[in-house]
């Protein structure tokens, strides 16, 4: 008898049970407690590492937008950046043209990612693998150049400065209000990414992402759902691009290069591709472990000869840290939970009887 | 200088950085973004190397050489080998976390400082005259000679060497190669270390043409384009798709504007992809099935 | 009553390590210093961080400005303004520096701005930074000191256009002039201005581009300038950018004068290119001047095993100078708001590094700005200065190459 079997089984007798999303009582636990340790956390932490979980809340809206079109729907995308860019500065010129308040600017980038999404995603009809990812890397480029060309144009050579948001009269100045909005935000934008995953439209995504011929032989539009990815995968980055825009107070070109674009790659890889929790994991590792490189490094005394080659080496670090995950298990952070999971339900066995 | 002398050289360097894209996408199917820091860490060990040999640039070029291969055959034997097989996003990403350490490490041992090894080496930094007006440098000259020489050898390095044939074979169906007793992983880390030599001349003769420092990983990425334009797997394709990539660029830059210069071979690329999703010379991917 | 006895002594022996907390004042004077260290401008920034921090080592080895040695955090920025966000949160909120100095981009400006008024922590431009526009008007940030360059996009074109003007009377040379900029806002901006100065003096400008930071190769656009017959050509952009457009238009044939602006790597780049016609214009003195302090920051670097080069690390050493120099008039007992109004009664005296004193006021938090140039000379096989130095007074500079 293995050490978890008295625990319920997955077994699902209805539809309404197969398509709950807190099913078993293990998931209820963790999501209860997930919920609780999220809230108290800017009590514990440090203004400092509050900021540094906002920056963390932001990423994970944008990666699980990425992780919709590489990870469900199977679309290498390496435009990411170009499209936080977008949404930046969409929010940026409304607010600098027609001084528009944040509750207006929000919506607006996500309909003009809305937009973008199915541009971009056109190539996707025809390119597929590394050529449509290169293609995606074009967009990110044609993007970033005419952003930079706006921002010269208007005659804005150090970048836009935006004002803390102000939502229903209460002004989210401090590190501690953007902390509970931001919250708020992934809270909906998980459970709305998590329900697209059990509708019609999030299982013809991943029929497309498990072979598309076949799901064009069995009646789905591969055509339209491809857009339709693009389509809500850049609006969803654009809105998270407004976010970061109002969160960082600034928005200029520069920001949006390739170490931006590495990150979330990084987020959604590491994190497990496909993998929703997957997804924040590697959004927190991404975020994170910089910052915590740095602490580990300014604490050890044997590294304090090295002058400043050690932010140098800092970042070689995050870079073989990186490889090492990736080697070692390329299902990434999910791939290792789930084997941890697995590891304590089966025990002491070692294999399940039947492939689940 | 006239506009096709330059644009010839541009091919030519685009070439040199475009065979070792092929090459990897022919051994392991993948985009290889450390492309760039391999070029610069084999460039700065030639750098050391006249350095240290005081202005040998025979010394230096086979120590950057060794030095390159033997970092193409470790990068492939401690990275892509174990990722084999996994999506192809995978080995982009280890790719780009290749490119950041090796980047990092670069920097750590020779400093962020701008070189100019030029300095080092006299006589190839003057010119000889073409046609009456028309001159080119030492530099510019040895670019397209070994652009040249590295397509004509390789492809009688894949048509003749046992090797090459074996290289052929793992392009075409790896399964089929291991099955019939060709050391796949050999062979790989054979065609790894081959383009991170490539990447290592290019970079030399960048370096020596404008300067040298971490921070000219860039210029490799400019080698993926005319590699994907020509087909990702095709030798000869490269050398078109260089020279299309350089016409568009230089022809841009001239006419239009330089800023143009950078999205030039990406609007290129999506207009070539679009009417041939697999390059001019690319084989198709494997026919469609349910 | 031996209770009595304990506690009395529990409670003397508390007083006393309270009074003696409070007694010892100040043990160390925290700094803070975000500065682009790694990411895509560091080789421009790097060397002022190593300089400002070697300068600070030799001072607290020399027991510390007041007696009170200097506790410094030094955090990469990567020239992005989310890290510069974070920074100045880590440096203002969680470890309560009495001061920031800052080492990058203008872009990394707005966040630390916006933390330094929330906490009212003083926020020094230090190095290459350079100063915004409104430093020296009633607009200016009053927790604000800018004792780094003086050359933005508005600026810039003062010095340097009437520079190109003097060097082509003085070569008896008809002037077309070729205007480059990289393709970021910044530069864009600057070359814009320039382009606007150079007609009002009458000057024929005859191309102008901007370069992608990522290009390849620009022989392209390099064919385009000579086409264009510019005999003359400024950029305001990173150096990398100038040296790829040298490179590309020297190996056309062409002959002409290449001026640019200046940063960390300046005075090295013309010293290894050796290219006669190329000219940097700098705010503060190259080594060659070999002044005595060029001296004691090659000492000083040999100590500390500092391995770039001597000349790139004047301004950093300038900047520790600075803040010493802001710390001995904060006084022993030193706040953060004791330290904001101290600025303004200081008077640095860089040692020659910068030919006039910085000193702040409350109209200027500004530093006035002289600039020179240099060019190798073929001759003496040297760098060499090819002008006097220059007053910038918010117009346009008179300019006087010597022979």
């Amino acid at each position: 008898m293995s050490l978890f079997s008295h625990l319920p089984s997955t077994l699902r007798t209805s539809y309404a049970a197969d398509s709950r999303l807190l099913d078993t009582a293990f998931v209820r636990f963790w999501a209860v407690t997930g919920l609780g340790v999220a809230l108290a956390l800017p009590l514990i932490l440090t203004n400092f590492w509050t900021g540094v979980a906002n920056q963390t809340l932001i990423a994970i809206v944008g990666a699980l937008a990425l992780n919709l079109l590489m990870g469900t729907t199977g679309q290498i995308s390496l435009g990411h950046a170009g499209f936080i860019a977008a949404g930046a500065f969409t929010a940026a010129a409304l607010v600098t043209h027609l001084h528009a308040p944040f509750i207006v600017t929000l919506p607006a980038a996500a309909l003009i990612g809305a937009v973008l999404g199915v541009l971009v995603g056109l190539p996707a009809l025809r390119l597929k693998g590394l050529y449509l990812a290169v293609s995606t890397l074009a967009a990110h480029f044609v993007i970033i150049v005419g952003l930079g060309q706006y921002q010269a144009a208007i005659s804005y050579g150090s970048g836009f400065s935006i004002g803390p948001p102000s939502l229903a009269g209460l002004e989210i100045s401090s590190e501690l209000r953007w902390y509970y909005l931001l919250l708020l935000v992934v809270l909906l934008v998980l459970l709305m990414n998590l329900n697209w995953l059990r509708t019609a439209f999030g299982r013809a995504w991943m029929a497309i992402h498990h072979k598309d011929v076949a799901a064009e032989a069995l009646g789905i539009n591969v055509h339209v759902y491809k857009l339709l990815a693009f389509s809500a995968s850049t609006s969803l980055t654009c809105f998270a691009g407004a976010l970061w825009a109002w969160h960082t107070g600034f928005v200029s070109v520069e920001a949006f290069d390739f170490h931006m674009l590495i990150q979330y790659l990084a987020m959604v890889i590491i994190g497990g591709l496909g993998s929703v929790l997957g997804t924040i994991l590697g959004a927190i590792f991404a975020m994170v472990l910089p910052h915590v490189i740095t602490a580990a490094v300014e604490k050890t005394p044997m590294l304090k000869g090295l002058g400043t080659q050690v932010f140098e080496l800092q970042i070689g670090l995050f870079g073989v840290i990186m490889l090492l995950f990736l080697i070692l298990e390329p299902r990434g952070l999910a791939g290792i939970w789930m084997r941890v999971r697995a590891y304590f339900q089966l025990w002491p066995f070692k294999y399940r009887a039947w492939e689940s | 200088m006239s506009l096709l002398l330059i644009i010839a050289i541009q091919a030519a360097f685009y070439t040199l950085l475009g065979l070792g894209y092929v090459l990897i996408y022919r051994a392991t199917r993948v985009l290889n973004l450390a492309h760039g820091d391999v070029m610069v860490f084999g460039a700065f060990i030639f750098f050391q190397g006249l350095v240290t040999s005081g202005g040998s640039v025979v010394v230096a070029a086979l120590a950057a050489l060794t030095g390159a291969a033997l970092l193409g055959g470790l990068i492939y034997a401690s990275i892509m080998r174990p990722l084999a097989g996994y999506p192809v996003a995978v080995g982009v990403l280890a790719t780009i976390a290749l490119g950041i350490t090796l980047r990092s490490a670069t920097t750590v041992i020779w400093s962020g400082q701008t070189r100019y090894p030029a300095e080092h080496v006299g006589r190839l930094g003057g010119g000889f005259e073409l046609t009456p007006g028309v001159s080119v440098s030492g530099v510019d000259a040895l670019i397209i000679l070994a652009a040249v020489a590295a397509i004509l050898g390789i492809s009688l390095f894949l048509q003749r060497a046992a090797v090459g044939v074996g290289m052929r074979g793992v392009a075409e169906n790896v399964l089929l190669a291991a099955q019939r007793g060709i050391n796949i992983h050999a062979i790989n880390a054979v065609s790894w270390a081959a383009a991170a030599m490539m990447a290592t001349i290019a970079g030399i003769f960048f370096s020596l043409k404008v300067r040298l420092g971490p921070d000219i990983w860039y210029v490799g990425l400019a080698g993926f384009a005319p590699a994907l334009i020509g087909g990702m797997d095709s030798v000869r394709g490269v050398a078109l798709g260089a020279l299309i990539v350089a016409a568009a660029e230089v022809l841009a830059s001239r006419y239009i504007a330089p800023q143009v210069s950078l999205v030039a071979p990406f609007l290129v690329l999506l207009v070539a992809l679009w009417l041939r999703p697999w390059g001019i010379f690319g084989s198709r991917e494997e026919l469609e099935r349910v | 009553m031996r209770r009595n006895a304990t506690v009395l002594a529990a409670g003397l022996s508390l007083a006393a390590s309270i009074l003696a907390g409070a007694a010892n004042a100040q043990q160390t004077y925290k700094i803070g210093i975000s500065g682009a260290a790694t990411g895509p401008a560091s080789p421009s920034y790097l060397p002022h961080i190593e300089a400002i921090r070697m300068y600070l080592r030799q001072l607290n080895d020399k027991g510390g400005a007041n007696g009170v040695k200097i506790d410094v955090i030094f955090v990469d920025d990567k020239a992005a303004p989310s890290e510069a966000a974070s920074n100045a949160k880590r440096l203002m909120d969680d470890e309560q520096v009495l001061a920031v100095g800052l080492m990058s981009l203008s872009s990394t400006y707005a966040p630390m701005f916006q933390a330094a008024t929330r906490t009212k922590t003083p926020v020094l431009l230090l190095g290459q930074a350079v100063c915004p526009g409104n430093a020296a008007g009633p607009d200016k940030n009053p927790l604000v000191f800018c004792g780094g360059s003086t050359s933005d996009p508005n600026t810039a074109g003062y010095w340097q256009v009437p520079l190109v003007k003097a060097l082509a009377e003085k070569h008896g040379d008809q002037l077309k002039l070729a205007l480059v900029a990289a393709d970021i806002p910044i530069s864009r901006q600057g070359i814009d201005n320039m382009e606007q100065l150079a007609k009002k003096l009458g000057i024929a400008v005859v191309d102008k581009q901007a370069l992608p930071l990522g290009a390849a190769d620009v022989s392209g656009a390099a064919q385009r300038i000579i086409a264009s017959g510019a005999n003359y050509v400024t950029s305001w952009a990173p150096v990398t950018t100038a040296v790829q457009m040298l490179a590309a238009l020297r190996r056309q044939g062409w002959n002409g004068w290449y001026i640019h602006n200046h940063s960390a790597e300046a005075e090295d780049t013309l010293r290894q290119l050796k290219d006669p016609k190329l000219v940097m214009s700098p705010e503060y003195a190259f080594t060659v001047e070999k002044l005595p302090v060029f001296g004691e920051i090659e000492s000083a670097a040999k100590k500390y095993g500092v391995t770039l080069p001597a000349d790139t690390l004047s301004l950093g050493w300038a900047s520790g100078m600075m803040l010493e120099a802001a710390l001995k008039q904060c006084g022993a007992d030193c706040t953060r708001e004791k330290l904001a109004t101290a600025l303004y009664g200081i008077r640095v005296d860089t040692a020659g590094i910068y030919p006039d004193p910085i000193s702040w006021s409350a109209q200027s938090h500004t530093r006035p700005a002289s600039f020179t140039a240099y060019a190798w000379d073929t001759k003496s096989q040297a760098v060499k200065r090819i002008t006097d130095w220059s007053r910038v007074h918010g117009d346009l500079a008179k300019v006087k190459v010597l022979d």
